[in-house]
């Protein structure tokens, strides 16, 4: 066995590596390459040894930069900023990335370069074709109307598109890789971003953790937020595989709109119905009582007849005439309510002083017997149906004098005063007062609080023909159930009417 | 066999309405001691002081109605059990349907004829005095 020959290990390496290996003197000549070397230029040695280095460079400015690049001493363990162009004896060029090695003499002249050139072309080729795929999609994601992005395990900012940036709204351009979820919640919190977390709410601190929590352990199930300048957006967060969380926000404010609008009128339907059902419900039983009384007392005048009970037959018929008014009455109150549209048609300026003083002229002899005192102060002037308001300023003034107290001289207060853009007409008497446990259903068709229909007549229509004015002018009525002196009716209407609904 | 007198309460507004029924439950059963109130709080300060066999209500009342009333007696203690009998002039299937959500024991329609008055005196009178069959769920302490 022969020694170690170390010169021929060398060479032998030399002649066998596999990446091209080119050695050049102090004059930048090439004086040696390898076997490897010469196939990937393809030259032949006589033809490439003594060349100058610019030979395998593409042009003059890959040449330079090369230069430019050793000068400054550039980091060549790093394909990115250490590879070159390079061309082949036939034209044909590759893209090489260049580490070099310096042969340095005892008085550190430096005697030559030793380059390795490794053929990164397919690298360079997928790294390009990755760079045009991130531009695409970074394009692509740019004109989505939906916000997206992706944080990293750490909560950073990753990517992001453009309308993610409009939806952080004040935070959007405060946005930068590397800030962390929680960061543009806050940023965006505090400048008021968000309605349901507002700076001097009590509880934005707690509707932040849950927005983080949403953030942190996504559950997968779309959340419908409300963001500022009254728009709905639909949050997605969705943690992928390796980490990282994208975040998904979708404007949904038109459908969200659209939903609440379908759920307005959905209600306000049920409602309706609700009333109708009321409506027939009550209108039936008051109007078929007297009409089964009527066909009652009459069977009983034939018996009474045929059993000679003179006396008796006079009583049944009266109860017969009176049950026959009472159907009247009913009826006549109906239609009353009836003839009163939901909306009305014509409106004017309408002084509500005006009324006031009308009313109390129609029911002057009547107070006048009551002996009532009236207090009335300042009203105001609202636009509506000065007839239907006329009616509303009667029924109230005319139940205020007719439920008056047996043991009190009766008082009636009528005041008015503005409430914003609405105005308020208060109508207070000291009289009998009503129990608080009927505040609402007072002003239900037919419903009335007394028996006695002989000391408080009535058919219960008065006071849900003023609800149904009031509303009717897109206004309100309820009972003060806090003043119990009497009874108090506020009714409030809007100072302008507005003219669609 | 003597029959014990019976109580009766009858809640109704309508004081005509009372008349009629009263009058034909008496023809049919003179020994029945029936009350008349006209206000459904009325009905519950009496319920509270006396004993009642058996409350005839009205539903549609001014004030406190009779659905209420009945859900006031159904929790209160004393009146628990005392059956209840609906008879309104409503024929509306929800208020059938509530009156007996509420606890009705029975429901009829106010007649509009003599002898419809005279059949539901009759009907009552024979199912709920001379029958001691206890309505269902119903346990009797006597």
């Amino acid at each position: 066995m022969t020694a170690f020959d170390e010169e021929l290990v060398f060479k032998a390496l030399y002649e066998t590596f596999p990446d091209p290996v080119i050695i050049l003197d102090a004059e930048r000549i090439i004086r040696s390459a390898n076997p490897a070397a010469l196939a990937q230029f393809g030259y032949a040695a006589a033809a490439f040894i003594g060349r100058p280095a610019r030979l395998i460079y593409s042009d003059d400015d890959e040449y330079n930069r090369r230069l430019r690049n050793r000068a400054a001493r550039v980091d060549e363990r790093i394909a990115r900023t250490s590879t070159y162009t390079y061309v082949r004896r036939d034209g044909s060029m590759f893209s090489g990335h260049l580490r070099t090695t310096p042969l340095i003499d005892a008085a550190g002249q430096e005697l030559a370069l030793i380059g390795i050139i490794r053929d990164v072309s397919d690298l360079a080729k997928a790294v390009l074709e990755r760079q045009q795929a991130s531009d695409m999609l970074d394009a692509a994601l740019d004109v989505m109307p939906e916000g997206f992005a992706i944080f990293d395990a750490e909560e950073r900012l990753l990517v992001y598109n453009r309308a993610y940036v409009t939806i952080c709204g004040p935070a959007g351009p405060l946005l930068r890789p590397g800030i962390t979820a929680e960061e543009i919640l806050l940023l965006a919190q505090k400048e008021g971003h968000y309605p349901e977390a507002l700076p001097d709410s009590p509880d934005w601190q707690a509707w932040v953790a849950h927005r983080l929590q949403d953030f942190r352990q996504p559950d997968n199930r779309a959340k419908i937020y409300r963001y500022a300048g009254d728009r709905w957006l639909r949050v997605e967060n969705i943690k992928t595989k390796d980490g990282n969380t994208v975040v998904l926000r979708v404007d949904v404010t038109e459908l969200k709109r659209a939903e609440l609008a379908l759920e307005r009128q959905r209600q306000e339907l049920e409602h309706k119905n609700e009333a109708l059902d009321q409506f027939t419900a009550t209108v039936s039983h008051d109007l078929k009582a007297p009409l089964r009384h009527i066909s009652m007392f009459s069977e009983m005048i034939e018996d009474e007849l045929a059993a000679g009970n003179q006396d008796e037959v006079s009583a049944s018929a009266r109860h017969l005439r009176d049950s026959a008014k009472r159907m009247n009455r009913v009826i006549d109150s109906l239609l009353d309510y009836s003839q009163i549209a939901y909306q009305i048609s014509t409106w004017s300026d309408v002084n509500i002083s005006d009324i006031v003083a009308d009313t109390l002229s129609v029911l002057g002899g009547h107070a006048r017997e009551a002996n009532v005192a009236f207090e009335i102060g300042a009203l105001p002037k609202v636009q509506g149906d000065p007839e239907l308001l006329r009616r509303l300023v009667q029924n109230l003034i005319g139940n205020a004098i007719k439920y008056r107290h047996p043991d009190r001289g009766p008082v009636v207060r009528v005041n008015g005063r503005a409430v914003g853009q609405q105005v308020e007409l208060v109508v207070e008497d000291n009289g009998i007062g009503i129990d608080p446990r009927f505040a609402t259903r007072i002003f239900e068709l037919f419903q009335r609080l007394h028996h006695d229909e002989s000391t408080y007549g009535g058919t219960g229509i008065g006071l849900a023909l003023a609800k149904r004015i009031a509303e009717s002018h897109n206004g309100s009525i309820h009972l003060d159930t806090d003043f119990t002196e009497g009874a108090r009716f506020v009714v409030t209407l809007p100072k302008r009417m507005r003219k669609t609904r | 066999m003597a029959k014990s007198p019976k109580r009766l309460l009858v809640v109704d507004d309508n004081v005509h309405d009372a008349r009629f029924v009263t009058r034909a439950l008496s023809q049919i059963d003179d020994t029945l001691d029936i009350v008349h109130v006209i206000h459904a709080d009325e009905a519950v300060a009496r319920l509270e002081h006396d004993h009642f066999d058996y409350v005839l209500l009205d539903i549609k009342m001014p004030g406190v109605d009779g659905m209420e009333l009945l859900e006031r007696i159904r929790t209160n203690e004393g009146t628990s059990v005392v059956p209840v009998i609906v008879l309104t002039s409503s024929t509306s299937p929800s208020d059938v349907f509530r009156s007996y959500k509420a606890g009705a024991n029975a429901y009829a329609a106010k007649p509009s004829s003599l002898s419809g008055y005279r059949q539901f005196a009759e009907a009552f009178v024979r199912f709920w005095i001379d029958n001691t069959l206890p309505p269902r769920g119903v346990v009797l302490h006597q």
